[in-house]
């Protein structure tokens, strides 16, 4: 247990401690407690504060006297996501049913759709990566 | 074994998330910093009311480590998290003003965090956590308490501590460790 108490955060658990823990009921329970305190006690901190804090205002009006107010962007909604991956999926089949594709440009059409995907699901991640955050941080209480 | 990767994943996005909203803010988008301030002001806070004990020092002292941090925002390099980079700016600047003020107190001697939605059981559990960092308190030599903090409330590794206190990183893994044996007894007494 000494060895597992000496991690950093985030650190691997050596084999030895994992193979252990797997023999083990009362380290592993004790493991399990050690880990939802640590993360009770470091969640707190973690809560951002609103944009419309005073505070955040007052440094914004030090850094530029002209600053007239914090401009929220309009985030794109759930919907509208759905609506273009759907939409994108749609014209992908279209295109491949309706045309008689040569062999030769598969694999170029192939990669331009592959490469409209990952653009698509980069987009959704960062303009929702605050969701994201959140969603990592439940998983590692539950876990 | 899931929570490491879950740990590395979060650190990942979380790092990405920042170092955007630096490169944003250095063009010129004060909105990007806005946000970098909303996701960090809680712990820069928290550090503020560690070293000056009330609300409106520990106001100044936000308003003046984010000032400090937007003037040298440009020597970020990414060679380190944001969050760290950060705290070591706000750790300065609150020895330098602490050294003309008063001593250091420790986060779990106040609640001077605002505590989540949280089940009697994790209520239960906190707390035990918080009496276990402030016992492992009282054994250290005052200006370590602030490691014990960093690790256990402000999540930040061993490596970064040492990078924001400049505390050599082996005295601040004993000091952690220690820390975590009293954790784990106060831990055992709940479930019995």
């Amino acid at each position: 247990m000494d060895r597992y108490l000496e991690l950093d955060k985030g650190e691997r658990i050596p084999f030895e401690v994992t193979f252990h823990l797997l023999f083990c009921r009362k380290c592993r329970r004790d493991v399990r407690l050690m880990a939802q305190a640590e993360k009770l006690l470091s969640e707190p901190l973690k809560i951002p504060v609103p944009l419309t804090d005073t505070t955040i205002e007052n440094i914004l009006r030090t850094i530029d006297p002209a600053f007239s107010g914090i401009s929220l962007k309009n985030p794109i909604s759930m919907k509208n996501w759905i609506i273009g991956g759907v939409l994108m999926v749609l014209f992908m089949f279209v295109f491949v049913f309706s045309r008689n594709i040569s062999r030769n440009l598969d694999v170029a059409i192939s990669l331009v759709f592959a490469g409209c995907v990952i653009s698509y699901t980069i987009a959704f991640v960062f303009s929702n990566i605050d969701f994201f955050v959140k969603k990592i941080n439940t998983m590692k209480t539950t876990v | 074994m899931a929570n490491e990767l879950l740990s590395g994943i979060e650190r990942s996005v979380i790092e990405k998330r920042d170092s955007h909203l630096v490169k944003s803010t250095l063009k010129g988008d004060k909105n990007a910093f806005a946000q970098l301030m909303s996701f960090h002001k809680q712990r820069i806070f928290a550090l503020g009311m560690s070293f000056f004990k009330n609300d409106a020092d520990a106001d100044d002292f936000v308003q003046d480590v984010f000032i400090k941090a937007y003037t040298h925002l440009a020597s970020f390099k990414g060679n380190s998290l944001f969050s760290t980079w950060l705290m070591r700016i706000a750790y300065n600047t609150a020895i330098n003003a602490v050294n003309r003020r008063k001593e250091y107190l420790p986060l779990s001697d106040e609640e001077i965090i605002v505590s989540t939605d949280c089940s009697p059981e994790e209520h239960q559990m906190r707390q035990a956590a918080k009496d276990a960092v402030r016992d492992a308190m009282k054994e250290l030599p005052e200006k370590y308490a602030v490691c014990l903090d960093m690790y256990f409330s402000y999540d930040i590794p061993y490596q970064e501590i040492c990078e924001i206190t400049g505390f050599p990183v082996n005295t601040i893994k004993s000091h952690i460790f220690r820390a975590k044996k009293i954790l784990r007894k106060k831990l055992e007494e709940i479930v019995k």
